[in-house]
């Protein structure tokens, strides 16, 4: 736990000055605001709608297959790590989870889902 | 004392994200909180000495779920705001509820605290990533291959549910492309001076679409 | 390294799985992959009838993450029988519907899977692990039918109310193991057994959990899902939802409440004895309003869940015994039910409670066997349904519930009457106009398993009806050793 330390140092390093670029023009600089300052730059337009358009829903399914692949590769640290501590026996526990995984993999290949058409 | 303080830290900003994701009302908005939350959550397991959850919960949980939200956030069209519009309405009974909840819990740990458990995880208990390996690869082998059908049958529902072909696209077909030699798609000729090249001896091979 | 042997039926399934879903994807037809599914549900029925295996696997410490024992054992060659009819259910449907896809199999063959692991679960944690793998084929084939918004309403629903069990669940096992520091059902049981009132926590902690598995039984409080989603989902994964799911969990809440918990049965056993009471009586009185055949199978199913319970609130072998008997009858009655639902739908007959009038008349083959399955549901003597309430009650009323037998008889007369209603539609009203427009004339339905499934049923429905020892014979002992 401490080796993280340093971690929480540069977290606490990074809000605070994070928080002081927000806060300090804020107290120390000046305002003066005018109608015409605010408005749009002299060739652009008025907003007339919002900025966000809907993605397409095939994101989705790209999003989905990379969190599936994501837990998967979060099992390999631990086994990684404790490669030298058990024999075979996890060595080929491992090795059957890659397999499942790698059959939905040809699955999801020969389905055409890895396509974006 | 550093760890009592650093609890109590992460502990009121996990309260403070929570209460963004519920009240935020840019659904942006709440997702970062949720963010927020779930990266003090990881600070709570690293001072718990699980440093390898804190650090899967980053990698999971804000690395791909938070991004997984993001993702449905800007695929759909929906104007949450008047989603939320019965909220008030539900808001008394979801208090009572949560109240009662909250003191139910309340009572159970006034009654029997945890503290007299000691430290769930064992007191000295190696937690290292290395030490989680090495029991979920031999001892619960079994609850980790099941994790993996898991993850299987989320695949297939993902593809089952959202994948569709569409006809009207055209296809590389990268076999074919490989296979392809000069004699299928070009010929040689040598016209005479002068004659040029009727293009009546030479038929385009179409390239069939499958 | 644990016996494998022992892992047999649950590896194969997973195995099965894996290779249909290779199979569907390297271009084989949803057909075929049906036939290679119900071939592997009924040669897997071999091994399970000829070498039945008993004993613990994955030894740990004091306990084992899973125990195989006579009780599981026979609960999982009932599961596959079961399967067996199921499966060849979603053919007739999909087919017609232009929606038959070779993963359907895939996913009740690793539903089923978890099914199996959550009926030999002697931890928390492969008990967790099946339910969900168990529950997320379910959801998914919920929507099967993904351009009809009822199909996405009710995966939806049945997802979201899935998943805050899931997580009460988890967070229940989380109390658990901060009070006692263990998953397994052996070492709590001893840290149970010491006496006394346990823990406030503990409690919080073994509530949620078994809170997780009544919903997924759809017991009173927690049923709001099941009537959305057994009228949203496919007919025919509504058939599995009803047949499968409830069987699995309720050998888990058997072998949870006998074994671990049979120290706290003065706790658990009056508070299930009200939930069952409510269930009968809730599901019994709401099915009678119902104007749509599923949701009103979907309310029945609540209610028969309230009988079920009552065997379990019996805490003795009889008690036991009869709720595998019960469930058994129940899910094959229910596939029965389905079945004929599938053809009338097929038929374009509307399978509305006004839409079955003068059914009789227009299609008396289904229409008997309508009446058939519905008289065993009603527990008319001659049918199994009869002796599978007898068995429950029975032995409620030797351990001393006779109030919740009467309940639970009282609730079956109300129940009995809406079955008899709906016979009465069927043979006695006249169809309204629109009906008579609307269905098709009668034609020939040799060719599809649907009837061949709802003739089953109704065979042995009515075998086990005038000989039930031959079910009861082989629940019995089972049931003497849950462990």
């Amino acid at each position: 736990m401490v080796s993280y330390f340093p971690v929480l140092v540069f977290a606490a390093l990074a809000v605070g000055i994070a928080v002081a670029m927000l806060v300090g023009p804020w107290l120390l600089a000046t305002f003066k605001r005018d109608k015409v300052k605010t408005s749009a730059y002299e060739c652009g337009f008025e907003a007339f709608d919002t900025a966000r358009r809907t993605f397409d829903v095939r994101f989705y399914l790209v999003a989905i297959l990379f969190i599936v692949f994501d837990l998967e590769v979060a099992f390999l640290f631990p086994w990684a790590m404790a490669l030298e501590q058990f024999g075979w026996v996890g060595f080929v526990s491992m090795m059957v989870f890659l397999g499942v995984l790698t059959i939905g993999f040809v699955y999801e290949w020969k389905k055409g889902a890895l396509e974006w058409e | 004392m550093l760890a009592d303080i650093l609890f109590l830290a992460f502990a009121t900003a996990i309260i403070l994200g929570a209460g963004t994701v519920v009240l935020a009302r840019n659904p942006m908005v709440g997702v970062l909180g949720l963010v927020f939350t779930f990266l003090n959550a990881a600070g709570l397991f690293i001072l718990l000495q699980a440093e390898f959850l804190g650090l899967l919960l980053i990698m999971v949980y804000v690395g791909a779920i938070a991004v997984m939200f993001l993702f449905v956030l800007m695929t759909i069209d929906i104007d949450f705001v008047k989603l939320r519009e019965g909220m008030a309405a539900y808001l008394p009974l979801g208090a009572v509820v949560m109240l009662a909840l909250l003191a139910e819990l309340l009572l159970a740990a006034y009654a029997a605290p945890i503290s007299g458990v000691g430290n769930p995880i064992g007191e000295g208990a190696d937690t290292s990533a290395a030490a989680l390996g090495a029991l979920l690869f031999t001892d619960y082998n079994l609850p980790f291959q099941m994790a993996g059908l898991v993850l299987l049958t989320a695949m297939v529902g993902a593809i089952v549910l959202t994948h569709r072909r569409r006809s009207d696209v055209k296809r590389q077909n990268i076999a074919k492309q490989v296979l392809r030699k000069p004699e299928d798609s070009m010929t040689l000729t040598q016209p005479k001076v002068g004659g040029g090249v009727t293009a009546s001896h030479w038929e385009p091979q179409t390239v069939e679409e499958k | 390294m644990t016996d494998l042997t022992l892992l047999f039926p649950t590896i194969f399934l997973a195995v099965w799985a894996l290779v249909l879903l290779m199979y569907g994807a390297f271009g084989g037809s949803a057909r075929t992959t049906a036939a290679f599914a119900c071939f592997g549900l009924a040669m897997l029925l071999v091994p399970m009838l000829t070498k039945p295996a008993m004993g613990s696997a994955f030894v740990l410490g004091q306990g084992a993450l899973l125990g195989f024992s006579p009780f599981t054992q026979l609960a999982q060659v009932l599961l596959l029988v079961l399967a067996i009819p199921v499966a060849l259910l979603a053919e007739p449907f999909f087919e017609g519907r232009k929606a038959h896809r070779a993963e359907i199999y895939t996913l009740m063959l690793l539903s089923l899977c978890g099914m199996f692991i959550l009926t030999a679960a002697q931890d928390f944690l492969p008990m967790y692990m099946g339910l969900e793998l168990m529950s997320f084929p379910l959801y998914i084939m919920a929507a099967m039918l993904r351009d009809r918004a009822e199909s996405s309403e009710a995966a939806l629903k049945y997802f979201v109310l899935g998943g805050l069990a899931s997580g009460l669940l988890l967070f229940g096992v989380g109390l658990v193991y901060a009070a006692t520091g263990t998953t397994q059902f052996a070492s709590l049981m001893v840290a149970l057994g010491q006496g006394g009132m346990p823990w406030p926590l503990l409690s919080v902690g073994l509530a949620l959990t078994v809170l997780a598995v009544l919903f997924k039984l759809s017991v009173v409080p927690f049923h709001m899902w099941t009537p959305d989603v057994y009228q949203g989902a496919p007919t025919p994964v509504t058939a599995f939802m009803a047949a499968l799911p409830k069987l699995a969990a309720i050998v888990l809440l058997v072998r949870l409440l006998e074994g671990p918990l049979s120290g706290l049965q003065e706790l658990w056993q009056p508070a299930l004895a009200v939930l069952a009471a409510a269930s009968m009586v809730v599901g019994s009185v709401v099915a009678i309003r119902q104007t749509d055949v599923k949701r009103l199978l979907a309310w029945s199913t609540i209610a028969n869940v309230g009988f079920v319970l009552c065997g379990v609130v019996a805490a003795s072998p009889q008690g036991h015994g009869g709720v595998l008997f019960y469930l058994a009858v129940y899910g094959l009655t229910m596939v029965g039910l389905f079945a004929v639902l599938i053809e009338l739908e097929n038929l374009q007959e509307p399978v509305t409670v006004h839409g079955l009038a003068g059914l009789a008349r227009r299609r008396p083959w289904l229409a008997t066997m309508l009446l058939m399955l519905l008289f065993s549901m009603a527990g008319v003597p001659p049918f199994a349904g009869f002796m599978a309430k007898l068995n429950v009650f029975a032995p409620l009323v030797a351990a001393g519930y006779t109030w919740l037998a009467v309940v639970g008889v009282m609730a079956s007369v109300v129940a009995a009457f809406y079955s008899l209603w709906l016979v009465k539609t069927m043979y006695f009203d006249v169809p309204s106009a629109e009906v008579a427009v609307v269905a098709k004339p009668v034609q020939s339905a040799q060719q599809s398993p649907l009837m061949l499934v709802a003739l089953a049923a109704v065979a042995v429905v009515l075998v086990l009806g005038v000989l039930p020892g031959l079910l009861s014979n082989l629940t019995l002992p089972a049931a003497t050793a849950l462990f």
